[in-house]
């Protein structure tokens, strides 16, 4: 006989039902469409021969006596992304491109190291082991210079060869925390339970995750760490209802964000993101909703546009009158950052979000408020939020059920 | 006229005894010149030699002028040409091309200049500097501000050497005087001239770690431009000089412009008086402005080895890369168990085997980026050719106007063009001045960064992801939650079917699986249920924000049925579970016990072992210490006993009533409601008639047990006939 905990607040476990229903009705209105679109898992010989192709046509030029040069999407250009509400962020199929040449003194040593981790990873898929990025650069440190570039380049030949940076055999280090309601076995046998005080840190391979188990109402993605342990602390967890956190600190990786979308994908619970209130708060909540430019070539793994902007809304900190002393005031980078992001494609499709942005545009002299400054407020400011999401889920209901918001 | 050109010469040929020279002119813009001399012959090869380095030093910063030298001894003539018109040229801002083609430096047998990649040297200006003419000289006529221009370069270009890249073996200055023309000693002062014999009197040559001595024994038959004054490194220790000495060392060429600045004091002097007053004192000149003229000069040749530093990291940087990517082309190649792709890449180079490839992949690879670096330093050239052009026109044009003039006697109005053309570079050079003072600081501190092996990342360990490194993740336990046990239904079933088959009592009957009287025993349990739970009942009530209207409308609105189906843990918790543990704790085990124990014991050991099958939990959390032991065994004391209740409870049910679905309905009901919240009804703001509807629920569940369970409201009770046939009855329980 199992018996069922009960939270002290009902009434909004039911309202977050509501908006469950909700959102997996417009999930299963949008059709079957989004499992089509995403990058699959390629399997082994499929990555080796592409990667024999390549190795080919560059002999292939070398024969013809014309430098080889590797053609690579290009991934820092907005003109090569598409918006679709249904996914985010997404790569048009006809993007522009750049090219890595062999016989430009800039671009060489480039065009080595591309080569270098094809080699690797060639040897990573054949031996049928996994590395993670971390490994690639310590096997030539000197080489490579800076971790960074050899970030960049897996992402690239992600992209060059169509496949998920798993299929790579690579894997990252993630720097993601789960806690809550969430038990599930790891690829290996492991079994985790984050259901304890300290944090869990998120798997490499999110894909190899199975027998995902919870009872939580929802999924909370908090920014900042900080908040995170606060909030764990707090015990967050056990008093609000059994739910899951998760925080990427900072920008996300991709292992966090893979995980939140395996865990809307298994359980379709609804979603909120707790971020700050400042252009770079809302950056990472659309990252984590839309996806980022750069890894725009995986997006139908990696967003989750159910997600939903919780807090802190700009507006918040006039609502719950949050001191003055707190705030820090906007400067001008997040100026910059702020009309940036009014550019972005997916702000057309969100005119609450405008307004929230808007309205601080209109007197920066407000300022942002970062959740550090306030925690002491925060347990008690959470339920307003709640309180928050539970008036106006009504709303938030039925603009779904018209797909306007 | 005359008195000019024999002194000219007169300093030229020194060692020649005499010389008788007479001069023709056909013509204005070809013109002759032919001397006559009477000359032993060795004499006449050492003059001719002389003429020739002359005239190969005037088309190298001259390149539009042709020379045509033909010397006829004893009725034998010999011609040879001197031009570099079609060369490529660079023009260095000061007005003058000088020829970048690095055969003109290199003397022949040296250098096979086909294998070089590069032909060419790429010179650095340095900045233009006033020279400061001593009074003596002044009285001897010479006025007005003179400038000196150093250009560096050198020679060869460098970038093909990897492994001698750093050598200077030699330096070569050559003198240029106003317009461009030759400064040219007599050479017996030579030796004993302070300014050029020591080799460190322009340049600091500790600072480049090399060791410069004159060297006096040049050859004048050598093809190439003879250097004014030689340096080469000195050859102190013998194991270094087979490398220090070795051919392909490189040589600084350093060009030394020395022009008027403003005013042309001698207006009434003609150009050669003054180039001829300028050789004899240019080097009382030099002396005398030492430390400027050494200041900029070493700013350029420290700017010329920068860029060839540069290059030379370029050039390594590009060969590691190139090995890389060999490198790790082979490693695929050889890795792979594709034949296939192998064979093709053997054939697309035409190898025979992988060491074969390898080699032709590098060759190529080399191929491929060499072409590239040539027409990298052909491109930097082309960069500077068309604004080149005009000003070499002008060059060209003033030389020819000077030559032309001083023939004709009239030298004034050109010269004073040629002059105010001058000035206005001049006024360009007082501005560089100011950014010139800058420059030595500038090199040096450019000088420092190069030391550094060309492909050193030192920064690499402060990687971004270097905090993250560890243990990815800590915890390794793992909970299930399992509903009860379905775990070997088959085998007990085959066992119940084996031993208990009784003609009338089928085993689904037996199971409570029955019609007969299913209303009643699917309702009146469940009421039983919900009166014991009355005051848990009124409390969720109480707590809940909606009114029964609303209630009831979600209740019955299909939606929400429909999402409770499709809700896994809700499908688990109210139909699965009960269904399962009712099937395998009442349905299977009592219609076994009860024969064994009889009914009345039976109520009470089935839930035993429903409590015993909870105890898994105990296990789990021993394994993962979840907490302390204490309060594990606690609380599994605490989930036995009420678990054994109310399978107590269930199995009363289902042996009064004989149907599953009673049982089924309140444990699911149960696992809704949860065990009672009695401590949150206690602190209860409305706590008085909710502890009085506990009391009431289970006052009135204690009165309507008996009852409600009556076996008669059931119909024939099939584990009851069981028994009756085996021959007890249980009167208490079937009645």
């Amino acid at each position: 006989m199992a018996f069922t905990p009960r939270g002290p607040e009902a009434s909004f476990f039911e309202v977050l039902d509501r908006h469950r229903a909700s959102l997996l009705a417009a999930l299963r209105r949008g059709g079957e469409e989004p499992a089509g679109g995403g990058m699959r898992l390629a399997s082994s010989s499929e990555v080796l021969s592409s990667i024999e192709k390549i190795i080919q046509d560059i002999v292939t030029s070398l024969a013809r006596n014309e430098a080889p040069a590797f053609t690579i999407d290009n991934r820092s250009s907005w003109e090569n992304i598409k918006f679709e509400d249904s996914v985010g962020l997404h790569m048009v199929s006809h993007c522009t491109t750049r090219k890595i040449k062999s016989d430009s003194p800039k671009s060489v040593k480039n065009f080595a190291l591309i080569l270098k981790i094809f080699s690797m990873i060639y040897k990573l898929v054949q031996s049928n082991t996994y590395a993670t990025k971390r490994d690639i650069y310590y096997t030539d440190s000197q080489l490579f210079g800076n971790q960074t570039v050899v970030d960049n380049i897996i992402n690239d030949i992600s992209c060059m060869l169509k496949v998920p940076r798993r299929s790579l055999h690579i894997l990252s280090t993630s720097k993601g925390l789960i806690a809550g309601d969430l038990k599930y076995l790891e690829e290996d046998g492991t079994k985790v339970n984050c259901t304890r005080a300290t944090a869990v840190a998120v798997p490499s391979n999110i894909q190899g995750i199975q027998n995902l188990i919870t009872d939580a109402k929802f999924l909370l993605i908090v920014e900042k760490d900080a908040t995170f342990q606060r909030l764990l602390d707090d015990n967050f967890c056990n008093k609000m209802s059994p739910c899951i956190m998760v925080t990427g600190k900072g920008v996300p990786d991709v292992n966090t964000r893979l995980l939140i979308k395996k865990l809307w994908d298994t359980f379709h619970i609804p979603v909120f993101t707790l971020v700050d209130a400042d252009p770079h708060g809302i950056e990472i909540m659309c990252i984590y909703k839309y996806g980022s430019m750069a890894m725009s070539f995986e997006a139908h793994n990696l967003t989750v546009p159910a997600i939903r902007w919780l807090g802190l809304l700009p507006s918040d900190i006039k609502r719950l009158n949050i001191p003055k002393g707190t705030l820090i005031p906007l400067t001008k980078r997040d100026q910059m950052k702020l009309d940036s992001i009014l550019k972005r494609p997916y702000i057309t499709c969100q005119p609450f979000w405008r307004k929230e942005m808007a309205a601080h545009q209109a007197s920066p002299s407000l300022g942002f408020s970062r959740q550090e400054h306030w925690s002491g407020y925060l347990h008690h400011i959470l339920k307003l939020f709640f309180l928050n999401f539970y008036i106006t889920s009504n709303c938030y209901v039925h603009c779904l059920a018209v797909n306007c918001c | 006229m005359q008195s000019v050109l024999p002194g000219f010469f007169a300093n030229l040929n020194w060692t020649s005894e005499e010389a008788s020279h007479s001069q023709d002119t056909s013509g204005l813009r070809p013109f002759q010149m032919i001397f006559e001399a009477d000359v032993k012959p060795r004499t006449l090869m050492t003059d001719s030699l002389v003429i020739k380095n002359f005239l190969r030093k005037v088309i190298t910063v001259l390149p539009k002028i042709r020379f045509n030298f033909s010397v006829k001894v004893n009725g034998i003539l010999s011609m040879e040409i001197f031009g570099a018109e079609k060369e490529p040229t660079l023009n260095l801002s000061n007005g003058i091309a000088l020829v970048v083609n690095c055969q003109h430096y290199l003397s022949t047998p040296k250098f096979d200049t086909t294998e070089l990649p590069c032909s060419r040297i790429h010179p650095v200006l340095g900045h233009p500097v006033m020279l400061f003419i001593p009074d003596d000289v002044v009285g001897m006529g010479l006025l007005g501000e003179l400038t000196l221009t150093p250009a560096v370069a050198l020679c060869p270009c460098p970038k093909v050497f990897s492994n001698q890249l750093n050598r200077i073996s030699s330096v070569s200055i050559f003198l240029y005087g106003p317009s461009g023309l030759p400064l040219i000693f007599p050479n017996s002062e030579q030796p004993t001239t302070p300014v050029f014999k020591d080799a460190s009197y322009f340049i600091d040559w500790k600072k480049h770690h090399l060791c410069m001595v004159p060297n006096w024994d040049l050859s004048l038959d050598r093809g190439s431009v003879l250097p004014d004054v030689s340096y080469q490194v000195e050859s102190s220790e013998g194991e270094d000089q087979s490398q220090d000495m070795g051919p392909q060392g490189q040589t600084v060429l350093l060009f030394l412009f020395v022009d008027f600045h403003r005013e042309f004091p001698g207006q009434k002097m003609e150009l050669w008086g003054v180039h001829t007053l300028l050789s004899t004192h240019l080097r009382a000149i030099l002396r005398e402005s030492h430390s400027v003229v050494q200041g900029c000069i070493q700013a350029a040749v420290d700017r010329a080895l920068e860029q060839h530093h540069q290059a030379v990291k370029a050039h390594q940087k590009l060969q590691a890369s190139l090995s890389v990517a060999v490198d790790s082309i082979m490693s695929i190649m050889t890795g792979s168990t594709n034949s296939t792709f192998r064979k093709t890449c053997l054939q697309t180079l035409q190898a025979a085997d992988t060491q074969e490839f390898g080699t032709k992949l590098h060759k190529s690879f080399h191929e491929v980026t060499q072409h590239r670096f040539v027409y990298h330093c052909s491109q930097a050239v082309k960069q500077l050719l068309p604004e080149k052009n005009e000003a070499e026109q002008n060059t060209d044009e003033a030389h020819e106007n000077s030559s032309l003039e001083l023939l004709a006697g009239t030298g004034e109005q050109t010269e004073n063009k040629r002059l105010k053309r001058g000035s206005q570079g001049m006024e360009e050079t007082r501005a560089f001045r100011s950014a010139g003072a800058l420059n030595p600081s500038e090199a040096a501190s450019r000088r420092a960064e190069p030391t550094a092996a060309p492909l050193t990342f030192s920064r690499s360990r402060t990687g971004s992801g270097s905090g993250l490194e560890g243990p990815s993740c800590s915890h390794k336990a793992a909970l299930h939650q399992c509903p009860g046990g379905v775990k070997s239904l088959a085998p007990l079933r085959a066992t119940l079917e084996g031993t208990y088959r009784h003609p009338g009592t089928s085993l689904l009957t037996l199971m409570g699986f029955r019609l007969e009287g299913i209303f009643p025993a699917a309702l009146l349990p469940l009421l039983l249920t919900m009166i014991l739970f009355l005051g848990p009942l009124m409390q969720l009530s109480m707590d809940c924000p909606c009114d029964l209207a609303d209630g009831l409308k979600v209740v019955l609105a299909p939606r929400s049925w429909a999402r409770c189906l499709t809700d896994m843990r809700w499908l688990r918790n109210q139909v699965i579970a009960p269904l399962t543990e009712e099937l395998v704790f009442r349905a299977c085990m009592l219609p076994m016990l009860a024969p064994c124990t009889g009914l009345g014991p039976a109520v009470f050991t089935c839930p035993l072992f429903f409590g015993v099958a909870h105890f898994h939990h105990i296990f789990e959390q021993l394994r993962f210490r979840q907490s302390s032991v204490g309060s594990i065994f606690l609380s599994a004391a605490f989930q036995f006993s009420y678990t054994a209740v109310f399978g107590a409870y269930t199995a009363f049910l289902f042996i009064r009533t004989g149907h599953l679905i009673g049982p089924v309905l309140c444990h699911s009901f149960c696992n809704y409601m949860g065990f009672p919240a009695v401590c949150a009804a206690l602190e209860h703001p409305q706590r008085r008639p909710l502890l009085a509807g506990y009391a009431l629920g289970v006052g009135l569940f204690l009165l309507l047990l008996q009852p409600l369970t009556d076996p008669k409201l059931y119909g024939s009770l099939p584990l009851c006939v069981l028994l009756e046939r085996a021959g007890d009855s249980e009167a208490p329980l079937c009645s």
